[in-house]
This record gives C-alpha cells, sequence and structure tokens, in this order.
C-alpha cells in the first residue's frame, strides 16, 4: 500500500505536524502560520455533554434528585400488584376465600 | 377438612415465600425441559438490572464534582472499602465482598416494596449463597497453606490426648458457619416479613370496620409504620453482617488464626 494512503488511515492516530523546531527557531518572522491555523479551527466553549436523556436529566451534577428512586419502587410496587393480582388476588375479588 | 371454606378468610403469612411458576412452557429439548420463570427469577433479573442500572447511572463520567448520587455510591464504596482493609488487609477480595453486599442489599430493599417477593426469604438464595462462599473459602484456605490448612482445625498449644476430640469440635463448627451465615439472613428477613404480613392483614380488617374504629386504628398503624422502619434497618444490618463475617472467614482462611 501507497505511505500516504496508510498515513491518511492513520490519520486519526498521528498527531497532525503543527510545528516542528525549525518553523519555530527560524529567527523572528518565525512561521507560526500552521500553529495558528491547527488552533483557530479547533472548538471553542465548554465541551458538549457526552450522555443525555434520563441521566442527564436525573442523576448529573446539580440535576441529581430523588425522583429515580420513587418511580423505581413505584415500578417495582406496580409489578408486584400486577403478579399478585394476576396470580392470587383475582380470585378472591368478590369473595374473600 | 376443606380448607378453602369460606369462612376461612386469613391467608397463611408464609404464603408470601412460596415460589411460584409464572410463565413457562415445556420443550422437547435435551429430553424433555420445562422451562419456567418463576418470581424468583424475574425478582433476581430486576436485582441485577437495579444495581446495574444504579451504578451506571449514579457513576460520575469522570468529572471533578461528584453528583449527590455518586457521593452515595462513593460513600458506600468507602464504607466496604474500610471493611475489607480492616477485616482482611487485602483489598483484591474487594470485589467480591462488594458485589456481594449490593446483591444482599438491593435484594432485601426491593422486598420491603408491599406485594414484592424478597428473595433472601428463599431458603436456596440465602443458605446456597452461604454454602458457595464457604466452599470457596476452604479451597482457598487449601490453595493458600496446602495440607497446613487443617491445622485451622486444632487449636496451638492443645495435648494430644485431646486433639481427635478438638478436631471433631472445630470442623462441626468450621461446617455450621456454612448454616449459620445463611439462616442468619434468611430468619431474620422471613421474621420481619412475616410479622409485616400478619400485621397488615389485622391492620386491614380493623380500617374496615367502621369510622370509628379506622380513627382509633391510626395509632397502631403508625407503630406498623415504625416496624416498617425498623426492616429497612434490618435489610442494611443484615447485609452488614452478612457481609463482614464473610471478611472474617475469609481472614480465617488466609492466615489460619
Amino acid at each position: 500500500m501507497h505511505v500516504s494512503l496508510i498515513r491518511r488511515q492513520l490519520g486519526g492516530i498521528i498527531p497532525p505536524k503543527i510545528a516542528t523546531p525549525s518553523h519555530l527557531t527560524s529567527g523572528s518572522g518565525a512561521n507560526l502560520t500552521p500553529l495558528v491555523n491547527f488552533y483557530s479551527k479547533l472548538p471553542k466553549g465548554p465541551a458538549p455533554s457526552t450522555v443525555g436523556g434520563i441521566k442527564a436529566r436525573y442523576f448529573n451534577g446539580k440535576n441529581a434528585s430523588g425522583a429515580p428512586l420513587v418511580w423505581t419502587i413505584l415500578g417495582i410496587f406496580g409489578l408486584g400488584y400486577t403478579v399478585d393480582y394476576q396470580m392470587h388476588l383475582k380470585h378472591h375479588k368478590n369473595h374473600a376465600h | 377438612m376443606n380448607f378453602n371454606h369460606s369462612n376461612l378468610f386469613i391467608n397463611s403469612p408464609l404464603e408470601q415465600f412460596e415460589v411460584t411458576s409464572l410463565l413457562g412452557f415445556n420443550a422437547p429439548i435435551l429430553g424433555y425441559m420445562s422451562f419456567t420463570l418463576t418470581n424468583l427469577g424475574l425478582y433476581s433479573a430486576l436485582i441485577f438490572t437495579v444495581i446495574l442500572g444504579l451504578h451506571y447511572m449514579g457513576n460520575n463520567d469522570k468529572k471533578l464534582l461528584p453528583s449527590k448520587w455518586s457521593i452515595a455510591l462513593e460513600t458506600l464504596f468507602a464504607s466496604i472499602n474500610s471493611i475489607v482493609r480492616d477485616q482482611i488487609g487485602k483489598e483484591i477480595y474487594l470485589p467480591f465482598i462488594y458485589s456481594l453486599f449490593f446483591f444482599i442489599l438491593i435484594a432485601n430493599l426491593i422486598g420491603n416494596i408491599p406485594y414484592t417477593y424478597t428473595i433472601t426469604t428463599s431458603i436456596i438464595v440465602s443458605i446456597g449463597l452461604s454454602f458457595t462462599i464457604l466452599i470457596g473459602v476452604t479451597i482457598l484456605g487449601l490453595s493458600i497453606h496446602k495440607i497446613h490448612f487443617f491445622s485451622f482445625f486444632i487449636p496451638s498449644g492443645t495435648p494430644l490426648a485431646l486433639v481427635p476430640l478438638l478436631v471433631l469440635i472445630e470442623l462441626i463448627s468450621y461446617l455450621a458457619r456454612a448454616f449459620s451465615l445463611g439462616i442468619r439472613l434468611f430468619a431474620n428477613v422471613v421474621a420481619g416479613h412475616t410479622l409485616l404480613k400478619i400485621l397488615s392483614t389485622f391492620l386491614y380488617q380493623m380500617f374496615s370496620g367502621g369510622l370509628i374504629i379506622f380513627i382509633v386504628t391510626l395509632l397502631p398503624f403508625a407503630l406498623f409504620l415504625a416496624i416498617t422502619g425498623l426492616e429497612l434497618a434490618v435489610s442494611f444490618i443484615q447485609t452488614y453482617v452478612f457481609v463482614l463475617l464473610v471478611c472474617s472467614y475469609i481472614k480465617d482462611a488466609i492466615e489460619l488464626h
């Protein structure tokens, strides 16, 4: 395979050549354009949150709340009641044994 | 005598501990097998999901400032870590003890929700757990100390004449751990749940007995709520005791007291 092709494919791993010693030490008019180019293209501002959904809404940072706990308990109660009703309670709805 | 007689209106308070089949099918696989989802299986899967979910949701995404959820998790982690370090002194056993702690704790806590099934009230779960742990601990001791592991059964400074008797006693006491560890958990949880079931049956009858009795019943109901709180505490305490004892058994196997 051609060398440059490998290089292009590995571009995500090999860091870009933004500054070399010769660039930076060649007198007062040092060629800083690659450096400026590189940094001006970087994304600005705070890093975007990588997680969304329930975790971001109820668990992360200042959003942490006890609501998921309550919902889990209610959900398990609902499951338990449904199972109990189907297995047992519905046979005694109109007469206690 | 017909027990389904219409006058008999109180269920057995032990009925809640029955393992029942929720859905299942028979299939002609490997001979003839019956695949069944029992309430035990359902709640085991539920406990697994809740533990995984708690740890996924509560983790901190590598942020410096923890959320309240990750503070809670880290506090529990620190407590279990200190138990392991104080008792065993080797943190290699921390993952096992940590998983055990969360399994029993979440199982007990889920069981405190009304209408649910508590898997630790099943002998096969609690005794099975303690038996498995004791077998593992014995293998651990044998692999570390080889034949010297059996010196565990002879306390130091024993006269030779007493050795056969003492070995027998020590062996029985060692094997009894396998039962006592599981039965302690099982009996405490079963006793609590039976009590709550009996009391709530009484309270249901009293609450549906007219307005004045309803108001009078509010006092025993407050007591009932307090006992429910006690059961929550028992869930934590029994988990802690179980984990602490497992730690001391592991320490015994490593250091041969």
